[in-house]
């Protein structure tokens, strides 16, 4: 099986690295779609079906946690896990962000084997 | 001098910097001559501790930044001021993740500026004289801790 992923982050330097580091992983890969923020997310969402949803916090116009909110408020998105892959330190709105459905999080600097670590317990397929 | 040693920012930036873009940086030897483009990123943070981080750098080390992690893609030479901002960003974040004595860690980061510095500018900033300088394949980066203005 191979995954369709879709990363939002408002810099395009990050989503470039993220994308490098799919590659990196060797993670079987469809397709890797990219947003800028939240509300363009949900546009990408509205048309294409994707497996995982990689998001970063902060972001202009719509941010990591309001996207998810949205994306489980609506039936035909819910299902889609969102992960969080941010510089974020600030504890409290780690927790908050765990009790708002996001399903995993990766602190920026991440390694191509942690990313591959939290891509294969997030959709849960046997990592060997 | 800053001793790089002791700066406790530096292994943060380094780090940041390698896994980012595979670039590695060691300290500065010789003199911090201006590059054509100079930069100066600032990024500043409140919580335990209320202080900036800033980055003095040229931007083509940001250019160099982009192309190693977009390859061919044309936009990377446009992207360098992107590239640097988001080195910023991840090494504060890394750099609170771990800061000292912090209890719970709950800080607050704002969003990195970039702003031009020209010559007079440059030297004034490193007559202060609390950059800890790094040689980052032929770039210069500074990098100090500063408290919050």
């Amino acid at each position: 099986m191979a995954f369709r992923f879709l990363i939002v982050d408002d810099s395009a330097t990050t989503r470039a690295i993220i994308k490098r580091t799919i590659r990196m992983a060797q993670l079987p890969t469809d397709k890797v779609l990219e947003a800028a923020n939240g509300m363009e997310a949900l546009r990408v969402l509205a048309c294409e079906a994707v497996d995982l949803v990689m998001a970063d916090l902060h972001m202009p116009e719509m941010d990591g946690l309001e996207m998810t909110r949205r994306l489980l408020s609506e039936q035909s998105t819910r299902h889609i896990p969102v992960v969080v892959i941010s510089a974020e330190p600030n504890c409290d709105r780690l927790e908050q962000m765990k009790r708002e459905g996001v399903r995993g999080y990766l602190r920026k600097p991440f390694t191509p084997e942690s990313l591959r670590a939290l891509i294969t317990e997030t959709l849960g397929v046997c990592d060997g | 001098m800053v001793d790089i040693e002791n700066c406790i920012a530096v292994r943060h930036l380094v780090d940041a910097l390698e896994r980012m873009a595979f670039i590695s940086a060691l300290p500065l030897e010789g003199t911090a001559s201006k590059p054509a483009s100079a930069l100066l990123l600032r990024i500043g943070f409140r919580g335990p501790a209320n202080m900036r981080i800033e980055i003095l750098t040229d931007e083509a080390l940001g250019s160099l930044m982009a192309a190693n992690v977009m390859g061919d893609c044309p936009d990377a030479l446009f992207r360098g001021r992107d590239a640097l901002k988001e080195l910023l960003n991840v090494t504060c974040g890394s750099l609170l993740s771990q800061w000292p004595s912090a209890e719970g860690r709950n800080f607050e980061m704002s969003i990195p500026e970039v702003q031009p510095v020209d010559a007079a500018g440059w030297e004034q900033l490193l007559a202060e004289g609390d950059f800890a300088l790094l040689d980052a394949e032929g770039h210069i980066l500074g990098i100090r801790l500063a408290d919050r203005k």
